[in-house]
């Protein structure tokens, strides 16, 4: 037997091995049944390995005969997609080395970069179209194929230097990489997989390796002759290579890429160092103004959100039954063409409408909009509006007749001497990186904190900050206390309420406002002693009762602000003190330095507001009170938003058709809500996600038959009656990038690229100049792609054409992203190519716009001036038949519920700071325990007293159990004197029961805390009050 | 004699945790812990004063304190394995580490945790390779409040000397002798009391307690609610004040208390009816 036949039979093993490993497709599948077992045997017979690996190869072979009939394609696919591709029902063994490896179980690895080096070395690099980690077992068993293959080529030309070179690296890389992780994979499966073919196969693996290592050892080495020989200049016997192929000489690439953070509200300009395809380090720009190089807490723990183990790699097809987690890998040409042919289906039966779509936003998402426009489905909506911010949104817009944007950067803290806090935790709130060094700087001039919330958040850390404890949804009871107060000492800005805000209209006893014939609203003139238009007053009365002849009927009309007087003069602050349980002195307290202290006040609005029934008088309240004390666009308080660099609309670029008519409205079309706040957004669709559910679950007004899903988490918001919904429709699919509970139902999982894989264009960010508050200016941002994408993901930009083409529509993508990115920014006078080098564009002198106040004379409600009284909301209200949910004036009204016994709570809840949404559900990361805080966020905050009178001690077990939604669930108490008594709180965010999500994600621990919320759908505002429960706890 | 340690200005930490999330990521340290002690350099300490509805939340990061007499050089059972540099820093030599840990028992700030994986110990090393190079370490670039300061403490022109001498910042627990150089100013102190009618056995509800910091000519005043709690939440430590109280148809009075602590109870404060 010739010398070069055992590297030959070792390199025939190493292939066998390395095919076992990769996706079965039917040839494969065919050689796996009739071929291994003679191939293998025929190989093992001759080598001196075959007597150390008797039994290992005995049990795979009895696997084979006995087992492997038994055994269809799907199945072996499926066991190989449960075992390898999703992190099914925790029997997850990625055969990747990093994750044995290197720490924390993450992909692209230290390990990894190594193998790609080696890789290197031979101008080798994981093919196109495998599609998978270098580092991958199967790459690398074909990586020993590789070498023994040509050792043997070498032996049989009589190239012995190559020869030994050849052995040297077998050795190495057997050392230094397979031997190195194998057995801890071997284990893993062992331990928590029951798949009899890949534990008996990976023995085998594990045993041959260790046997050709030694076997190799034995090789008397030739004295290290091979020293002169220069890898780069062999010719290498490449033929068979299926995982890896030949690439050119690169030297090592080190870059650093140019892209923008969009961690929530920060948006900043980063860059990303990326090192061999890998991004490892992220760092904020600090050559930009205002952005000193900080960042987000959550842009740090960005890379674990990209190479978590088990984020979706690949196209998947459920086998198994909806919610069952089992799929099996398809062909993104498989997929998509599912996809097509079924929403093809509802297209030409007439009925796109039956198709619904549930997403979330993304900065350019017009590409999707003009899909759903022509595909022809109405129903296409974002699912955060009404579990977030409906009601804050519709409270703003009543008031100012536009959003005032929130927390990003409005809050002029520099001037600040005091920031109120009320229904925001600060560390939430703060938003925006120039915001947070502002605020930080006022707090150590003396600025004071006060923080009015049911529970001790993480903002009261702050350097003097007070808490004022107070029962949940009492807010607005509260704040009209303190304006009571307010106007009782005279302390209201008269001016700003005179020239700003609608407080001079007279007001009808119909509490409709008085209008003349031309529509003008009346207010009385004191210098003329009548009644005179808005506009033309000179000195307007700011209260006052008059008698006004109308239509010939007497009407006492009031103005506005004296409507407030009368209804705070009414209400009794004993009566605020008792319902909010915040004592009077402090209610007065509170009033009198707001009133003194004005207008260096921040009363921060935050975003999220939907939190109960009454949400939307509560923020109106506090919006009355900016006005009471005149902070808008003042130094020291909010700043209304304005000026943007110039960009050409996206609708503008290519007037979406309406391919078939429309004549069925959405499904979720509340005309009420429409009229309000969802009157058509452009690019934004607004959306009503309850009424998605009814129309499932009812029928009406026509049924949701297939659901599309990008990116949003849908069961972590109404998980019970979600489930229910997913089981009756026809179709699902979801397109996302890491694994949650609604992927357990979809029919089909479409993969995608993370944010750091896609090029999304660019964000224009309008930042506040935190030195003067009344300039703004605006740049625009890049984002690109800093790493190829990871396995066989795409951006949904990517897919969206091709989706188009199939179901017959492709024709009206007629561009390139290119194109409509540079379309946008021609007004600009800069294009791609720019962003793409700079990052960033701001023209200089900075595009910057002084907001004077005084010149603002028009804000865009019926009445021109600010809401003091919303008109609009008065209509309402008679339409309604007087339900205080509509009051023009701030009003507050009990919540639908409340504890009765001694062992009842209001259920509270709220996001930890850290990793407050869906997106970092799955970073392991911000998880961590010293992120979130002592004992973890799966418990649930109970008052130390309560607790105590129910024998509850810190850390005991505890039953929670919710009386509206049946539910009962076990959580961890964490006792604490920093919660109202009659509160119990626990954070969002966990009890993902995802059967295909890694356990090394803790969100898996713990409870859904929606689960005990019944789904509770606020009339006109549409928001979902997520605090509007009370539950029994007590320990079983 | 260079001697690099660091300001940590605790009114203006807001407790994000960028200098721990920014020091993991740039270390490149994986998620994992060891019997309960987490990856982290750096890491919180979160702590709650005080008893509903007067309680307070303070937060510190902690991370190795560069001691001037390190109890973790003196336990290593392998010589040269933590070493102190001329600088001051304390390092972990990777390569001489083998785990024995005798160090993390020693430790008494808690500073040094067992990677697992690597089987060695690990800790702050203040971020040498940027510091040779001149630059700040990481967690004072990534502080968005600009609560942290590097330098050399022995250097008398050094923004971080001036800063410690201005802020009377001290190091955390002087007790353990082991001179750190990381220094902290205070928290907020807060001082509580009851104002108490001892003949009718309750509180006095409605009584004026003023407090007044003699040097500072700063004064904070409040009204008892019915609970006849006062509760002032933003002094400053280590500072005598004078305390006020007045209430109708009672007698005035007056006392001196030294806040020496961040959160004081004095307790009842008895006040004699006229």
């Amino acid at each position: 037997m010739g010398e070069h036949v055992l590297p030959l039979l070792r390199s025939k093993i190493y292939k066998i091995l390395s095919t076992s490993f990769l996706y079965q497709d039917e040839k494969s599948f065919a050689y796996l049944r009739e071929g291994i077992c003679d191939d293998l045997s025929s190989c093992l017979r001759v080598l001196p390995h075959i007597k150390a690996l008797r039994k290992s190869y005995k049990s795979l072979l009895m696997f084979f005969k006995n087992q492997l009939s038994n055994l269809s394609l799907e199945d072996l696919q499926v066991e190989h997609t449960c075992l390898f591709i999703t992190a099914f029902n925790k029997i997850f063994c990625p055969p990747y080395e990093s994750i044995y490896k290197d720490g924390g179980r993450r992909l692209m690895g230290e390990s990894t970069i190594a193998v790609k080096k080696f890789y290197k070395k031979f101008r080798l690099a994981i093919s196109r179209q495998f599609k998978d980690l270098p580092d991958h077992i199967g790459a690398e068993l074909e990586f020993m194929y590789f070498l023994s293959l040509n050792e043997s080529k070498f032996v049989l030309n009589g190239r012995n230097q190559e020869r030994n070179l050849c052995i040297k690296y077998e050795k190495e890389f057997l050392r230094d990489h397979l031997i190195s992780w194998v057995p801890d994979f071997v284990k893993c499966l062992e331990k928590t997989s029951n798949s009899i073919f890949f534990i008996r196969l990976s023995r085998f693996v594990r045993d041959f390796i260790l046997e050709d290592e030694k076997s190799l050892s034995n090789i008397v080495s030739l004295r290290n002759k091979h020293k002169d020989v220069d890898i780069s200049s062999l010719e290498f016997d490449r033929s068979g290579l299926i995982t890896l192929e030949e690439v050119e000489e690169e030297p090592e690439l080190e870059q650093w890429v140019y892209t923008t953070s969009p961690e929530r509200y920060w948006y900043s300009p980063v860059q990303i160092k990326v090192v061999d395809g890998r991004a490892s380090k992220i760092m904020a720009r600090d050559d930009i103004p205002y952005f000193d190089g900080k960042q987000d807490v959550k842009s740090y723990a960005c890379f674990y959100k990209i190479y978590a183990p088990d984020r979706l790699k690949f196209p998947l097809k459920r086998v198994g039954e909806r919610g069952s987690g089992r799929f099996k890998r398809i062909s993104w040409d498989q997929a998509l063409k599912e996809i097509a042919d079924v929403l093809r289906k509802y297209r030409e039966e007439g009925h796109p409408e039956y198709v619904g779509f549930l997403r979330t936003h993304p900065p350019m998402e017009y590409i999707f909009n003009h899909f759903t426009h022509h595909y022809g489905s109405p129903n296409d909506l974002h699912t955060s509006t009404t579990s977030c911010f409906a009601d804050g949104a519709i409270a703003q817009k009543m008031t100012y007749g536009f959003g005032l944007g929130g927390g990003r950067s409005n809050d002029d803290y520099l001037n600040a001497k005091y920031a109120f806090f009320i229904g925001h935790n600060p560390l939430n709130a703060l938003a925006g990186i120039p915001g947070v060094v502002r605020f930080a700087e006022a707090v150590r001039k003396g600025m004071r904190t006060v923080i009015v919330d049911p529970r001790l958040n993480e903002g009261s850390c702050i350097y003097g900050a007070e808490w004022v404890p107070i029962k949940p949804g009492t807010d607005a009871a509260f704040l009209l206390g303190v304006m009571k107060v307010i106007i009782r000492k005279r302390l209201y800005d008269e001016e700003f309420l005179l020239k700003h805000t609608n407080a001079t209209i007279l007001i009808r006893p119909d509490r409709l406002p008085l209008k003349n014939e031309e529509g003008n609203y009346l207010v009385w003139d004191t210098t003329m002693n009548c009644l005179r238009s808005l506009d033309k007053a000179r000195k307007p009365a700011l209260l006052g009762v008059h008698e006004v002849n109308l239509d010939g009927h007497k009407l006492v009309c009031k103005t506005a602000f004296q409507l407030l007087v009368e209804r705070l003069q009414e209400y009794q602050l004993a009566e605020a003190s008792r319902i909010s349980t915040v004592p009077v002195e402090k209610i007065e307290e509170i009033a009198i330095d707001l009133g003194t202290m004005k207008p260096h006040i921040c009363i921060v609005m935050g975003t999220v507001s939907a939190q109960y029934s009454n949400s939307l008088q509560y923020q109106r309240a506090k919006h009355v009170l900016l006005c009471l004390l005149g902070l808008v666009n003042m130094p020291g308080t909010q700043h209304v938003r304005e000026n943007r660099i110039k960009l050409n609309d996206p609708a503008s670029f290519r007037i979406p058709i309406k391919v078939y008519p429309m004549d069925e409205d959405r499904v979720d079309y509340d005309p009420l809500v429409d009229r309000f706040i969802f009157t058509p957004v452009k690019n934004y669709p607004l959306g009503i996600a309850q009424n998605f559910l009814k129309s499932i679950m009812t029928g009406k007004p026509y049924p949701l038959k297939a659901l599309f899903i990008i990116g949003s988490d849908v069961l972590s918001s109404q998980p019970s009656l979600w489930r229910e919904a997913f089981k009756k429709v026809d179709f699902i699919v979801k397109s996302h990038v890491w694994p949650d509970d609604d992927c357990d139902y979809a029919d089909i999982i479409l993969p995608e690229a993370a944010y750091l894989e896609r090029d999304d264009g660019f964000a224009q960010v309008t930042v506040h100049d935190p030195d003067d508050k009344s300039q703004v200016f605006s740049f625009l941002t890049v984002i690109q792609r800093t790493t190829k994408p990871l396995f066989d993901v795409r951006s949904w930009h990517d897919y969206v054409k091709e989706l188009a083409e199939r179901i017959g529509f492709g024709e009206y993508y007629d561009y390139t992203l290119e194109e409509y990115w540079n379309y946008l920014l021609e007004p600009s006078g800069i294009d791609m190519d720019y962003l793409r080098e700079h990052g960033v564009y701001y023209p200089t002198p900075l595009l910057t716009r002084k907001i004077e106040l005084g010149k603002r004379k028009w804000w865009p409600t019926e009445t021109g001036r600010i809401n003091l009284y919303s008109t609009e909301m008065a209509r309402l209200w008679q339409e309604r038949g007087e339900d205080p949910l509509y009051d023009p004036l701030p009003i507050y009204f009990p919540i639908t519920v409340e504890p009765k016994t001694e062992n009842e709570f209001y259920f509270t809840q709220g996001k930890c700071p850290y990793h407050k949404c869906n997106f970092y559900k799955n970073n392991a990361m911000l998880l961590e325990r010293y992120l979130e805080g002592k004992l973890g966020n799966t418990c649930l905050w109970i008052n130390a007293r309560r607790a105590a009178s129910l024998g509850i001690r810190d850390g005991d077990w505890v039953q929670v159990e919710s009386e509206a939604t049946g539910l009962k669930e076990k959580l961890r108490a964490k006792v604490t004197e920093g919660i109202h008594p009659s509160a119990v709180y626990a954070y969002f965010g966990y009890g993902r029961r995802s059967k295909i999500m890694d356990k090394l994600s803790r969100s898996r621990e713990g409870v859904n805390v929606q689960n005990f919320t019944p789904e509770h759908y606020v009339p006109w505002t549409a928001g979902q009050a997520h605090c509007e429960a009370v539950v029994k706890v007590y320990k079983e | 004699m260079t001697r690099y340690g660091m300001l940590i200005d605790l009114r203006s930490c807001i407790g994000c945790r960028a200098c721990m999330t920014a020091c993991k990521c740039n270390h490149d340290i994986p998620v994992g812990e060891y019997e309960g002690r987490e990856y982290y350099r750096i890491w919180p300490l979160e702590v709650e004063l005080g008893e509903y509805p007067y309680v307070v939340r303070n937060f510190t990061p902690l991370l190795c304190m560069h001691c001037k007499a390190p109890p973790c050089v003196d336990a290593c059972s392998v010589l040269g394995a933590i070493y102190k540099r001329e600088d001051g820093i304390i390092i972990v030599d990777e390569d001489k580490c083998n785990g024995c840990r005798q160090c993390v028992q020693e430790c008494p700030y808690g500073a040094i945790y067992f990677r697992g994986d690597k089987y060695i110990v690990d800790k702050c090393d203040l971020c040498i390779e940027l510091v040779d190079s001149g630059l700040q370490p990481e967690c004072v670039k990534a502080c968005p409040s600009d609560a942290m300061f590097f330098g050399n403490i022995n250097d008398p022109e050094s923004k971080v000397f001036k800063l410690i001498k201005s802020y009377n910042a001290r190091p955390l627990h002087p007790e353990y002798n082991t001179y750190p150089s990381v220094y902290y100013t205070a928290h907020a102190g807060r001082i509580k009391g009851t104002v108490w009618d001892p003949k009718a056995e309750k509180p006095v509800h409605g009584a004026t307690v003023t407090l007044e910091d003699p040097d500072n000519s700063e004064s904070f005043n409040i009204t008892t609610g019915a609970d006849g709690v006062f509760f002032f939440w933003r002094l400053k430590v280590r500072r005598f004040y004078d305390i006020r109280i007045e209430a109708e148809g009672y007698s005035f009075k007056k006392l001196l208390k030294n806040l020496a602590e961040e959160y004081v109870d004095i307790g009842k404060i008895k006040i004699e009816k006229i």
